[in-house]
């Protein structure tokens, strides 16, 4: 009998790489096509945007372990009824009103763009995942307890699972607004990353500002293709 | 009445506290014990609490007063709406206990192989349950708890959800299971046919709060003759203690 895991099955069709592999090349043939027609450097694009997704990625990962960190311990029960009007007050601060207490510790730095979109992308994860935990069946619950789902094993094997879907959509909406959250802050403040470069192109030049766009389009479109699309799909699976 | 016991419940009772209202009492001074190996049946009107004396046998529930005392090691339970994984697939759900005992990956794989050719699984192990009919899905439940080996088997309303025929499947295979192993099973239902077709004894308990009225030793030879004068005499005598 086989009992292979089917876990990340979704990743393997032929098809799925071909588009992956196509959506991957786009936005690399993208600027280095912009580089030989135009004056705009290749170089100065891609770097401006492997920084801005560095930034983005380093700040989902904490948000994301924060967000799944938060809910399990204080997002049900008794703590629950405490603390999750409290995520909901902190929840509506504005981001940018942070802006001048994350600048005032840090400075206009890297760990200070990490930590701003950080501070929007947690709150939909989190969000999603409690609404997860909310709105799970109770007998559900009760079968994970009776099979000898406590401690640890309960966060890996039931409460993670159950919230899958929830955060894959969290995830989604967290991410767009972790890019509006790193661009800003680059135009904002910061000398590097493709807030930056776009600001400083608009300055100069319409063309590198219309490619500086683009460039950036593609790879978001890429990521939610390559990433996210098969995630949702794998994440109806979920559902009863 | 059975020589060792396995559960004894004794004055039991169970309130709860809600925001804004007064404590109610959902089961009242309840005792009664079951014997090693006993078919145990509990009935009584829908909404009784029957569900919640379960949980509490389960330690899913504390109770508010009164002993339980429980001489098993291993207890499993099969719910009303089956209350399987539904990211698992069949052969994951019926492992999920033992995983969660820890047990090595090839001892697993010999019982959920074991169990899914008991409980008539047979082909279905890696489909997931949204791909399973409702008595499927109840199989795998039924599966899971077993896999466990338990010693205490609690059923709520484990037919419930089913169609008849489907139900009348599943009731047979259950009792095959049963004579195979001899564990005890403790099984609440509202159907007082299902109740006599099964159980040894039959626990009637009234509406809320719940005490136990009457307790039925139903001495009919098995398999039981569901259209015997002798078992529709036992379905009148329960009908009559029954408050709806």
């Amino acid at each position: 009998m086989v009992h292979s895991s089917h876990g990340f099955r979704v990743y393997k069709k032929r098809a799925h790489v071909l588009i992956a592999f196509g959506v991957i090349i786009l936005p690399i043939v993208f600027i280095l096509l912009i580089g030989r027609v135009s004056q705009v450097s290749s170089a100065a694009l891609a770097i401006g945007l492997g920084l801005s997704l560095y930034r983005l990625l380093v700040a989902y990962i904490i948000s994301l372990v924060a967000a799944i960190i938060l809910a399990v311990l204080l997002g049900h029960g008794k703590v629950g009824d405490f603390f999750v009007p409290v995520f909901d007050l902190l929840q509506n601060l504005p981001s940018f009103a942070l802006i001048p207490i994350f600048v005032l510790a840090f400075g206009y730095t890297n760990q200070m763009a990490i930590l701003f979109a950080t501070s929007s992308i947690l709150w939909p994860i989190l969000f999603s995942i409690l609404s997860a935990f909310r709105t799970a069946k109770s007998d559900l619950n009760e079968a994970a307890t009776v099979f000898g789902a406590v401690g640890a094993k309960r966060v890996f094997n039931y409460l993670i699972p159950l919230s899958f879907p929830a955060i894959i959509t969290g995830s989604i909406v967290g991410i767009s607004i972790g890019w509006e959250a790193i661009i800003g802050i680059e135009i904002i403040g910061l000398s590097n990353g493709i807030g930056a470069f776009l600001n400083s192109a608009a300055g100069v030049n319409k063309g590198t500002l219309i490619f500086g766009v683009v460039a950036l389009l593609l790879l978001v479109f890429s990521i939610n293709k390559l990433i996210w699309m098969p995630l949702l799909k794998k994440s109806q699976n979920y559902a009863e | 009445m059975p020589n060792e016991t396995v559960l004894k419940i004794e004055d039991l009772s169970y309130r709860v506290k809600e925001e804004n209202r007064k404590d109610f009492e959902i089961l009242k001074n309840i005792s009664f014990d079951v014997g090693k190996g006993e078919f145990l049946s509990i009935v009584g009107p829908s909404g009784c609490g029957k569900s919640t004396l379960l949980r509490i046998i389960s330690g899913l529930l504390k109770p508010t007063h009164g002993r339980l005392e429980i001489n098993v090691k291993k207890m499993a339970m099969v719910f009303q709406n089956f209350a399987i994984f539904p990211w698992l697939t069949v052969s994951e759900n019926i492992e999920f206990g033992l995983k969660m005992a820890g047990m090595p990956t090839k001892q697993r794989r010999m019982i959920v192989d074991e169990k899914v050719a008991e409980v008539g699984l047979a082909g279905f192990e890696k489909k997931l349950p949204k791909e399973l009919s409702g008595g499927m899905r109840q199989r795998v439940g039924l599966a899971r708890a077993l896999a466990v080996s338990p010693e205490l088997l609690l059923m709520d309303e484990p037919f419930s959800s089913l169609d008849t025929f489907t139900a009348q499947k599943l009731r047979t295979d259950l009792l095959n299971i049963w004579e195979k192993y001899g564990m005890t099973i403790v099984m609440v239902t509202h159907l007082i046919e299902e109740a006599l077709q099964m159980s040894d004894r039959v626990v009637v308990v009234s509406k809320r709060p719940s005490s136990v009225k009457q307790i039925h030793e139903i001495n009919l030879t098995r398999p039981r003759d569901m259209r015997s004068e002798h078992f529709f005499s036992f379905i009148d005598k329960i009908s009559a203690e029954i408050e709806i």
